[in-house]
């Protein structure tokens, strides 16, 4: 069976948030890492948002009518329009972004077009609030899990990604029931039997029940709560005030925000979900979210750099060395205080960024260093 | 009463509670070029302290070591202890008072191939060649050149810069200020940091070779030939990453990839690939063909 390229995943992700699983999207997930990836990605936001979800079995359609009819009167969604060639060539290669790779013409675009920068932009925090979600340890290296999963292979514990069956394209030709709340036992029996298909339908759940998250028992979203959103969305820096209409023509204020294609307007909803399961887990933001980080790393620095100021100052009292190599060691010694405390701004700036953080424990580590070096000169 | 400049270990330090009795054999009368000569067997240690000079290692093939010590101010002397296989060699200060322009000295010292290195200089310069034992070289301003060396290598400096030319083994080379530089090199693992110094690495990437550069500013130049098969992620926090390389992203996806602001990841041909990790906090990384 044909499948599809990222590109054409990520230009209808927004069907995909909003139920719509095609059979060769389904098995472009199936085989392309990064768009599995990212449904995971979307599965954990979806189910932070779960977590706090009250009984009702499926959230009622309307519901979301309403919240699609209120994001679209926000101009927060709004139909695609024709986009400039420039900016169809940096959606091309979104997929580049998202991997991280950025040549120098997708950065100048996204440098000199307001739209694809805030698209970028979205990409960037929903993937950074995905993983603060997801997990706390850093990442294996890509030569790592290509290792494990050949000797996984090897052993059968996982295989290459299968031809799909018949009965898995009923069971996608049935999504549309599932949404419904109606699962036929043929099709709660494939789903218990076929591994993939279960995947999907878990994701689907958790999929939907993300705006079941945003509803609570109301059934409609109260203005407060909304206006709530919006604040949040823009003290997270999730969206912005109305630009103006020389940047971005917008009949609207918040038009001119997401005057993209599909990928832009995924972002914007998945922004709105990662915002919306962040405030349904309650108070927990991601300001409060830094706060922790940035909390523990304090914690776990505090009193490392206490011990190093005790050791400095006993270590360059008793230095004993000749003028030059005493002045290589102070100069070295202010390069690195230097460098710890503009490794300390920018895990201020971003608690959550495990380079960051790396490179401040490697300040400290280099410091160390050094005064034993110092220490053994005066001794 | 302070004798000895600066030794950095204990081991170090007990070996030359010996001195005072050696010292006598070994002061210097007018001449300045003092050699001492060692018979060693099997694998032989060699640990030398110098807190300003030269020292120049090379290996020959004669179980010995010979050291030569060229030695300006007559207050201070060579000390050189032997205890098995283990030679120690510094510069023994003769008073208490010597001005720090007084201690220096250049050494020259010929050892076995296979000889296990302890280098410790604080300023001047250090230089081993064809000496293929483990090697341990710190020091606070004195530049490093390694040539035609193997073993596990760990270097440590503050300001001195560091050379490696065709050198292999396993290399770990750590600086503050001072540029590291591998050329030739045959290395199957080598980590490589430095805090504002630049990074060279001309080598070699070895099937399944680990080659990790890592540095704050500066500049980190990765330099490769299209016939070179390596995996490879980039990333510069806050600078720039270029890249020459025509790198297939094939079977690296997002969890490849880091979150920052300049990132690559790719392969360059498929064949017994090395793994390549360059990383800077507000460098520039160049990634350029030869």
């Amino acid at each position: 069976m044909a499948t599809m390229e990222c590109k054409a995943f990520l230009d209808r992700l927004s069907s995909w948030t909003e139920g719509e699983w095609p059979l060769d999207a389904r098995v472009h997930v199936s085989q392309c890492g990064a768009c599995r990836r990212l449904t995971e990605e979307l599965t954990a936001i979806a189910s932070a948002a779960r977590a706090t979800a009250e009984t009702d079995p499926e959230p009622p359609a309307y519901l979301w009518n309403s919240v699609r009819e209120q994001l679209d009167n926000e101009g927060i969604i709004r139909q695609a329009r024709p986009a400039l060639p420039e900016c169809e060539a940096f959606i091309d290669r979104l997929d580049s972004w998202l991997e991280g790779v950025r040549p120098a013409e997708l950065r100048s675009h996204a440098a000199t077009c307001p739209a694809c920068r805030s698209v970028a932009t979205d990409f960037d925090t929903i993937v950074t609030a995905a993983h603060s979600m997801a997990k706390d340890t850093a990442e294996p290296p890509a030569y790592l899990w290509n290792s494990i999963r050949a000797q996984l292979e090897n052993e059968g514990t996982i295989q290459h990604p299968r031809v799909v069956a018949p009965e898995c394209d009923l069971f996608i030709a049935q999504l549309d029931s599932n949404l419904e709340g109606l699962r036929p036992a043929e099709f709660q029996s494939h789903a218990s039997s076929c591994p993939d298909c279960r995947s999907v339908a878990d994701d689907f759940v958790a999929i939907t029940a993300a705006a079941r998250a945003m509803a609570e028992h109301d059934s409609e979203p109260p203005a407060h709560l909304w206006n709530s959103i919006r604040v949040q969305l823009e003290s997270e820096g999730f969206i912005r005030q109305p630009r103006s209409p020389v940047v971005v023509a917008s009949a609207k204020p918040w038009r001119g925000w997401f005057a993209l294609p599909r990928p832009a307007m995924a972002g914007a909803f998945v922004a709105v979900l990662v915002v919306a399961g962040l405030l349904a887990r309650g108070p927990v933001t991601h300001r409060i979210n830094d706060y922790r980080w940035m909390r523990g790393t304090q914690n776990s620095t505090a009193s490392l750099t206490a011990q190093l100021d005790t050791v400095e100052h006993a270590t360059v009292a008793s230095l004993r060395s000749a003028p030059l190599v005493q002045a290589a060691l102070h100069k070295n010694l202010a390069i690195v205080d230097n460098y710890i405390a503009l490794c300390e701004k920018s895990v201020r700036e971003n608690p959550q960024s495990e380079m960051a953080r790396d490179f401040l424990y490697d300040a400290y580590q280099q410091k160390a260093d050094l005064l034993a070096q110092m220490n053994e000169q005066g001794e | 009463m302070r004798i000895w400049m600066a030794v950095p270990q204990r081991k170090w330090k007990a070996s030359f509670l010996l001195f005072p009795a050696l010292a006598f054999t070994a002061l210097p009368a007018s001449a300045r070029r003092i050699e001492k000569q060692f018979k060693v067997d099997g694998h032989p240690v060699v640990a030398i302290h110098s807190p300003n000079g030269t020292v120049t290692v090379k290996a020959w093939t004669k179980s010995e070591v010979l050291v030569i010590a060229e030695i300006p101010s007559d207050r201070v002397d060579l000390g050189a202890v032997q205890n098995g296989d283990r030679v120690d060699i510094g510069t023994r200060l003769l008073a208490n008072d010597v001005s720090p322009a007084d201690v220096h000295a250049d050494y020259q010292i010929d050892v076995p191939e296979n000889s296990e290195l302890q280098i410790h200089n604080d300023q001047g310069t250090v230089s081993v060649a064809y000496v293929l034992g483990d090697m341990n070289i710190e020091t606070i301003a004195a530049g490093i050149d390694l040539q035609d060396v193997a073993g596990y290598l760990t270097v440590r400096t503050a300001a001195g810069s560091f050379s490696c030319l065709r050198c292999a083994g396993r290399i770990e080379a750590h600086a503050i200020s001072g540029n590291l530089s591998f050329v030739d090199t045959r290395s199957t693992q080598i980590q490589a940091s430095t805090i504002t110094g630049n990074i060279v690495f001309a080598g070699q990437f070895l099937p399944d070779g680990q080659y990790n550069l890592k540095n704050y500013s500066g500049v980190i130049d990765l330099r490769y030939s299209p016939a070179d098969s390596f995996d490879l992620t980039a990333t510069s926090l806050k600078g720039k990453v270029n890249n020459e390389a025509k790198l297939s992203r094939e079977n690296h996806s997002l969890d490849s990839a880091p979150r920052a602001a300049e990132a690559l990841v790719g392969t360059l041909n498929t064949a017994g690939r090395a793994h390549v990790e360059l990383s800077s906090f507000d460098g520039t990384i160049n990634i350029v063909k030869r």
